[in-house]
């Protein structure tokens, strides 16, 4: 399990910091493929199309404090299965269909999603002093 | 740069999530914290809510080890502890 901004986050995070224009990180996405976690990662490998785990619009997508006001992008979402799945890929994207992915992260073994099982995904992704 | 000292800045991500039953049952989670160093730990946590696995892995994604040298806590990486 770990999680990674792509190199298209950081060009979106620099086209913010700028005043160009930059679509905001609002959709998430989960998947059943996976790869190893790079800023080269472009998209999930198996995305989840179906009902109650296809990409989303976040129920939250907003900033918290983390070691200064503000400075943590907080994306929360929860998904409800209708079938089984074994999901174990994760995505931030700006867009609700294609787009960019912002962030991409795997979990350490498949999270088994049976028939009304919930899956509350949090990302947080923090600008900080290195 | 400024009086010599460069500020790096750096854009953390954390993936942590919760499964659970129709009933609300937790039926397993992970969460991920870093420490001042920049390593992450990857915690994995069963439906008892018990730790069952902890992950190291370091600023450029190698995976640690835990390893007490002399009582200190050291990390090195996990390749080199199998080949020994």
């Amino acid at each position: 399990m770990a999680a990674v901004v792509t190199s298209k986050g950081f060009t979106e995070t620099a086209l913010l910091m700028t005043g160009g224009t930059a679509t905001a990180w609002q959709s998430i996405a989960i998947g059943t493929g996976s790869q190893t976690e790079s800023v080269d990662n472009t998209a999930l490998i198996t995305e989840v199309a179906a009902s109650g785990l296809a990409r989303v619009k976040c129920a939250t997508a907003s900033v918290t404090d983390s070691s200064y006001t503000g400075d943590t992008c907080l994306f929360v979402h929860t998904f409800t299965a209708q079938s089984t799945y074994a999901i174990k890929e994760c995505g931030i994207f700006n867009s609700s269909a294609n787009g960019d992915m912002l962030c991409y992260g795997t979990f350490a073994t498949a999270v088994p999603m049976s028939s009304d099982d919930t899956l509350k995904i949090t990302w947080s992704v923090q600008v900080k002093a290195g | 740069m400024a009086n010599g000292v460069e500020k790096i800045l750096d854009i953390p991500a954390f993936l942590n999530y919760e499964h659970r039953d129709k009933h609300g049952k937790l039926k397993g989670r992970g969460e991920m914290k870093r420490d001042r160093h920049g390593r992450t730990f990857v915690h994995q946590f069963d439906d008892k809510n018990k730790e069952i696995s902890v992950q190291i892995i370091d600023r450029d994604g190698r995976e640690l080890v835990e390893k007490k040298v002399m009582g200190i806590k050291t990390y090195i990486p996990k390749i080199k502890e199998e080949d020994k």
